[in-house]
């Protein structure tokens, strides 16, 4: 097994409806816990090597400008780092939403950030017959991509990209949800995604 | 037999951990207070228990809380209080110590289902109060280092800026002198053939009432004028190229751009009875003809100033020219008797002269050392000889093949 | 029975046919469609007695799909598939018709009970 896993077209679309319905709990965990109602967009699936992320991000995905970045570590049959990748107009927009409660624009993305890694990994495991624990998440703020940490190229192996869009009433608020993978979590992923073709 | 040892009970674990436990039941009353919160709060388990989370503490987020509460449970995962604006979910003030940063412990929560469906939850209280200290006066100290990185770089800024003035007011000037230095060659080539025609011009009238002009004599003074004139005409022409100003660097021979200065300045020389002698063979170099014609003519002067100072008896300056694999060398040496040693240091500095004031403006050295290591990338340097001063100047030559 | 299937994934499609099997019987048709348009045409077309719709779907959703169907055939039977389980959009695809609301993945107890209650299928079995 190389280092870098192809998932077949199977595989990818299998991959996209798991995602689709963890994404949706986790979407609806959202609306229920802050009490707003939003709109699921199908989250588009990508599956790069470390060393294409920050083009990735850049370029494929327009991301310019100042950035917010919540990182959580998950452990179990999926193991590695969980980012959640929030524009800073976004977060200002979510911010509005919750207007009046005196809070604080970083606790807000922590809060709704960790809400959707929670959730989407969470029933995504679930879906694969397994469990994944976190760690508490932190948030840092980046003037740019660029200053993504180089350190995600070292030591993962592949990342999946969950781009997603919430709009909350008239808000729009835009974020990518990234696994990074480590340890063969990968392969542990294409092998329970099979098991699962196999039984259709 | 060994008696089996049994563990009771798990109070002895929640009576010495290290951190604050509460459990809260769906209505957000306490149902349990461990030891070291009761230590810490001063509370007693008993006085706590049954009363909502909310009347105790009223500084509570309690949308915050809720919010947060209901997310462990619905996900069943835990939940996390990293507080920021707010530092902590139980207010525990410190006790009094000098320099402390908070006044009240700093605290990470962690929130834990305990029992979904009658929604009771756990939390764990840390005190991560040392940790924020650590890190306020990490931020402190980085924002203090990115203030004073950045006045040096201001500082910085407008030195350099300075500096550029500075050059460009000394390059003017220096200028300005090469051009007086010019425009008194003109002046004295043209005072002679000025005078002549002057004398000319004026005896025409005297020779008409003599009777002796006829068309031969107008003639001859035709062309005794005209040549007088053209020699005056050429002069223009020969320093006109002197005051070009050197665009770009172009190959030149060093000898023939040296004897092309020096003539203009011979009046001077002979006048003084100064011998110059050329030895050597010429090369060829690529760089600003008339930027290295400053820099000869300032060498120069310089030992034509030393000369007239010290009443040298039989004055010469020999220019030599010698030449390596890669070099060409050109050395003027002069019979001046050389420069102080506690001075030799100092004298390609700006400004620096040891002529009497209004005498020497000092930027001669400095602009030729410019014109040759900035301009020109080469080399000048200077020794004593027995004789006098040893000026050195070396540059990359043009191989002619 | 027949039974129609309408899901942009293909997997998902492949999900609920899946389960749907183990209650299928002699004669029994399945057909598929790729969004909520498809969906609407095949109806017309084949007159399924269950229709299994998606709601996030491209050209044409499965809201608009339920309420053109429901349109066609007021007695068009329509159960909600969807990731999204969030009450507003329950509501507004009960609101054009909708019989029921399942939330993905549907497994063999909840298709059960949904058999047994809208075509009647399984009470013997």
């Amino acid at each position: 097994m190389g280092k870098n896993t192809t998932f077949s077209e199977d595989e990818r679309d299998c991959l996209q409806e798991i995602m689709n319905i963890a994404y949706g709990s986790a979407t609806a965990a959202i609306s229920e816990i802050l009490d707003a109602f939003a709109t699921l967009k199908i989250p588009k699936i990508e599956i790069i090597n470390p060393s294409d992320l920050k083009i990735y991000l850049k370029d494929s995905l327009n991301r310019v400008g100042e950035q917010l970045i919540t990182t959580q570590l998950i452990d179990g049959d999926i193991a590695g780092e969980t980012l959640f990748v929030m524009d800073i107009n976004s977060a200002k927009n979510l911010a509005k939403e919750f207007e009046g409660d005196d809070e604080n624009l970083y606790d807000i993305v922590l809060e709704v950030s960790n809400i959707l890694s929670s959730a989407t990994l969470g029933k995504f495991s679930e879906e694969l017959s397994s469990e994944v624990s976190f760690s508490p998440p932190s948030i840092q703020k980046l003037e740019s991509i660029d200053q993504l940490d180089n350190r995600y190229v070292e030591n993962y192996q592949q990342i999946i990209i969950i781009s997603t869009e919430l709009d909350f009433e008239d808000q729009k608020i835009s974020g990518e949800l990234l696994i990074l993978t480590k340890d063969d979590s990968i392969y542990w992923i294409q092998e329970s995604i099979n098991r699962i073709l196999e039984a259709l | 037999m060994a008696e089996k040892v049994v563990f009771n009970s798990v109070d002895l674990i929640l009576d010495t951990i290290d951190h604050g436990i509460i459990i809260l039941d769906g209505d957000l009353n306490i149902l349990f207070w461990n030891k070291w919160l009761a230590f810490k709060t001063k509370i007693e388990s008993e006085k706590i228990i049954g009363c909502n989370i909310f009347k105790k503490f009223p500084t509570i987020n309690k949308k915050r809380l809720t919010r947060k509460i209901k997310t462990a449970l619905l996900l069943n995962t835990p939940s996390f209080y990293t507080i920021d604006s707010q530092d902590y979910l139980i207010d525990i003030p410190l006790s009094k110590i000098t320099d402390q940063l908070f006044e009240s412990m700093q605290q990470n929560v962690t929130i834990v289902p305990y029992d979904i469906e009658k929604k009771i939850v756990c939390l764990y209280i840390y005190d991560t109060t040392s940790l924020c200290s650590a890190n306020k006066r990490l931020e402190e100290t980085l924002f203090e280092l990115n203030e004073y990185k950045n006045t040096l770089e201001e500082k910085i800024e407008s030195e350099v800026k300075k500096n550029i003035e500075k050059d460009k007011i000394l390059h003017m000037q220096s200028k300005l002198v090469y051009m007086g230095e010019m425009i008194g060659s003109i002046a004295h080539q043209w005072r002679q053939p000025l005078n002549a025609l002057g004398v000319n011009v004026q005896f025409l009238e005297d020779d008409y009432e003599d009777g002796l002009v006829d068309l031969a004599y107008l003639k001859d003074h035709n062309i005794k004028n005209m040549e007088l004139i053209n020699f005056m005409s050429n002069t223009i022409d020969e320093f006109r190229n002197f005051f070009i100003m050197d665009r770009e660097k172009i190959a030149f021979d060093i000898k023939n751009v040296t004897t092309n200065i020096i003539n203009i300045v011979l009046f001077r020389i002979s006048s003084s009875n100064v011998k110059i002698n050329f030895i050597g063979n010429s090369f060829s170099v690529v760089g600003y003809v008339n930027g290295f014609q400053q820099v000869i003519l300032n060498l120069i002067n310089n030992s034509l100033d030393v000369f007239d100072e010290l009443s040298i008896e039989n004055p010469k300056i020999d220019i030599s020219f010698f030449q390596n694999e890669k070099e060409g060398i050109v050395e003027i040496l002069d019979n001046g008797g050389g420069i102080l040693e506690t001075i030799m240091d100092r004298i390609f500095e700006p400004y620096f002269t040891t002529k009497e004031q209004g005498k020497g403006t000092g930027i001669g050295l400095y602009m030729s050392k410019m014109i040759i290591e900035d301009h020109m990338n080469g080399k000048i340097e200077v020794c004593n000889t027995e004789d006098g001063a040893r000026f050195r100047i070396k540059l990359m030559r043009v191989k002619n093949d | 029975m027949k039974y129609l299937v309408v899901d942009d994934s293909k997997m998902a499609k492949k999900m609920v046919v899946k389960v749907l099997s183990s209650f299928l019987e002699e004669g029994d048709e399945i057909f598929e469609a790729n969004n909520g348009l498809e969906g609407v045409n095949l109806y017309k077309d084949k007159k399924p007695d269950l229709v299994f719709m998606d709601l996030t779907m491209p050209i044409m959703d499965g809201f608009s799909a339920t309420m053109e169907i429901n349109r066609f055939d007021e007695n068009a039977k329509v159960i909600a598939i969807s990731a999204d389980i969030q009450q507003k959009a329950v509501d507004r695809v009960m609101q054009r018709g909708a019989l029921s609301f399942v939330q993905k993945p549907i497994n063999e107890e909840k298709m059960r009970v949904i058999l047994e209650e809208y075509v009647g299928v399984g009470i013997d079995g």
